[in-house]
């Protein structure tokens, strides 16, 4: 069994024995299948659930959204914790009921690549490390992922090898960030170098081929609206049909919304059914925020999101001058 | 299967859409940019794959559009006017669906276009031709035998039904429907010769076994009052997003909102999909909700498939096709919620209270 799991185990019982905490988010088998999948353990005698590998591709901050006040002590990769430095900026959960585990993860492996390896599997029965190769056995066949080639599109370029924000420490941290481009931000600046019609055609092309199934809003840790506008029938803001443009009122409503706030953890792409390029938007407005107020959603605690604070040299308030 | 077996050779699949295409609205499978596959509306016949692997398609389109304008209204100083929105006059065939989907589709149709409730835009919608391909392969997360008999399933759904084998399909004819789908252009099909029948039998028969073994059924018996305090619905809740990707991406589910949308003294009222896992879905104007926790919303979708479809309509609402554990964000599938519910009670009824 990987160390790292049996730390998280260890942390988790003491954590629910204590009393400091009343429930541990973290990563466990799923019955079915063993992939990693999120689960919540309330019991010290439940924490042998818990697991950790490369395989654990979600970020678990989404499932703080609308719980109530209750201790909780998360499992986080160091680039989770960026969503869950913003949602502590914002008092989304409040830091005296948040314990965060921060695992030490040199990138994460996209699930899917199996499946192109052993078109047929049912069930992985083990999940082993041999240097940049994560080797995944099922039922069916073994496949050899590539921890770089195979890695979620958010690791290619990990801005936060050691986490923002920790009161456990488990693993080894990178200390440098790995070299490379980030994809998401490549494809602004080919974007970027388009004509205003030809980045219209891909847009329009998108956001045509949305069905509105709202995963991206609620995979999204970020989305935390206790009624989000587009559920809002009376008014009815954001339309529900999708005969025209309606479709890209809601995609240009969250990310106007996520400027700022987005920690680029690309889960609402990854999840997409129908491939939009969520990404596409949410980066550009990273970028954008990035240039005008020089900081990155969830890089510093000090730093809360620009939209949510008010600083006389904001370079978004003409006349004000001033530093930023 | 029954019916009449004919082959049509992988180069008359063309020319066979293309004669369909005057008198038919035809939907088939294509790609559309990187490896997305969809079922859109054949312009280009050429374009038209019916060997493409579709298990990521949404399929509920082919029926019923996403938004349906029933009407358009206008307020004048006359009083108001209404205008019923007009519909695809053509019959319509979808090509290429999965025996599975061709079987959800037809399920649909006894909710929504039969017995004294039936919904002339759902009766427009549902009364298609399904042309429908048995293999080569059956998707990662398929559980067909659940029906029992996937045979039953292909002849339940589909008009035609095609099974690859060396340079042809093999095409079962099992409706009069089908029959008119052929006759639309004789000179493409001919007789099938009894090696081509037996090969065909071959792939069908190597499909299902690659088919995982049903895992449940005994919970269908149970009655609601047992099934409804199971905790497994609590435990999978704590993970589900509450998204809507297993109920628009499942080619069973039917559930929609009518809503309208005005500007000024124009306007149209319109039917749209809806989910019975987002959270407003039963929210009432008194803002009660009596679904008002996500277990609640994945025992309703799992009840409506395995229990109030089978009690109403004699039918399963999931014909197994997998789309919605495949691709769902928190790894839920709805054949492990029932494996867990069936394990609860049968628990349940080893320990009496």
């Amino acid at each position: 069994m990987p160390d790292i799991t049996v730390a998280i185990r260890d942390q988790a019982r003491e954590l629910l024995s204590s009393g400091r905490v009343a429930r541990v988010m973290g990563y466990a088998q799923d019955r079915a299948t063993g992939l990693p999948v999120p689960c919540m353990v309330r019991d010290a005698g439940d924490v042998d659930r818990l697991v950790f590998s490369p395989l654990c591709v979600q970020n678990l901050a989404t499932y703080l959204k609308g719980a109530k006040r209750e201790p909780t002590a998360i499992v986080a990769k160091a680039c989770d914790t960026r969503a869950l430095a913003v949602k502590l900026q914002e008092n989304d959960v409040l830091r005296e009921d948040l314990v965060v585990i921060a695992v030490g993860c040199d990138g994460v492996v996209d699930p899917s690549g199996v499946e192109q390896q052993v078109p047929r599997w049912q069930r992985i029965e083990e999940t082993t490390r041999e240097g940049d190769v994560l080797i995944v056995r099922t039922d069916a066949g073994e496949a050899r992922l590539s921890m770089k080639a195979d890695a979620m599109l958010r690791c290619a370029t990990c801005r936060t090898p050691q986490p923002v924000i920790d009161d456990v420490r488990i693993g080894e941290f990178p200390t440098a960030p790995p070299e490379g481009s980030d994809p998401y931000r490549t494809r602004v600046a080919e974007l970027d170098a388009m004509t205003r019609e030809e980045r219209r055609a891909f847009f329009v092309d998108a956001f045509s081929r949305c069905i509105r199934c709202y995963a991206c809003r609620n995979v999204c840790p970020m989305c935390s609206c206790e009624r989000c506008l587009a559920d809002e029938t009376r008014p009815q803001w954001v339309p529900r049909s999708t005969l025209g443009d309606e479709n890209e009122m809601f995609h240009l409503v969250r990310a106007m919304h996520l400027a700022g706030r987005c920690v680029e953890c690309g889960s609402c792409e990854s999840v997409c059914p129908m491939d939009v390029p969520l990404m596409a938007l949410s980066s550009k407005m990273a970028e954008e925020v990035e240039a005008m107020f020089g900081q990155q959603a969830g890089m510093d605690m000090e730093y809360a999101p620009p939209f949510s604070r008010y600083k006389d040299g904001d370079p978004d308030l003409p006349g004000h001058g001033g530093e930023v | 299967m029954e019916g009449r077996v004919l082959t049509l050779s992988y180069g008359n699949v063309v020319p066979w859409i293309t004669a369909l295409s005057g008198s038919h609205t035809v939907f088939a499978p294509r790609r559309s940019g990187g490896d997305r596959v969809e079922f859109a509306e054949v312009t280009d016949p050429s374009s038209a794959d019916l060997l493409l692997d579709t298990h990521r398609a949404v399929v509920r389109h082919l029926w019923q559009p996403q938004t349906e304008v029933l009407f358009r209204f206008r307020r004048s100083s006359e009083g108001t006017t209404i205008e019923p929105a007009t519909a695809d006059a053509k019959p319509r065939v979808a090509m290429g669906l999965s025996p599975f989907d061709a079987a959800a589709i037809r399920r649909v149709s006894k909710v929504m276009a039969s017995g004294k409730h039936a919904d002339p835009r759902g009766v427009m919608g549902l009364e298609m031709g399904m042309v429908s391909v048995f293999g080569p392969e059956p998707w990662r997360t398929c559980y067909p035998s659940l029906c029992g008999c996937l045979k039953c399933m292909a002849e339940e759904g589909s008009d035609i039904v095609l099974t690859p084998i060396e340079g042809a399909f093999v095409a079962n004819v099992t409706s009069e429907r089908g029959e008119r789908l052929v006759a639309a252009a004789p000179g493409l099909f001919s007789d099938a010769a009894e090696a081509e029948v037996s090969a065909s039998e071959d792939v069908r028969a190597a499909f299902r076994k690659k088919l995982p073994d049903d895992p449940f059924g005994e919970v269908f018996e149970q009655s609601p009052n047992e099934v409804w305090d199971c905790e497994a619905f609590d435990r999978v809740a704590e993970r589900c997003l509450g998204c809507g990707i297993c109920t628009y991406l499942c080619p069973a589910c039917h559930c929609f909102d009518i809503l309208d949308e005005s500007r000024g003294a124009e306007g149209k009222r319109y039917r749209c999909w809806d989910s019975c896992q987002f959270d407003h879905f039963t929210l009432h104007a008194s803002r009660h909700n009596p679904r008002p926790v996500q277990a609640a919303r994945i025992r309703q979708r799992v009840l409506h498939k395995f229990m109030y479809m089978p009690r109403e309509f004699g039918v399963l609402g999931c014909t197994g096709c997998g789309r919605c554990v495949d691709l769902c964000p928190a790894g839920i599938s709805i054949f492990e919620v029932m494996a867990e519910v069936r394990e609860e009670l049968n628990a349940a009824k080893e320990t009496p209270a």
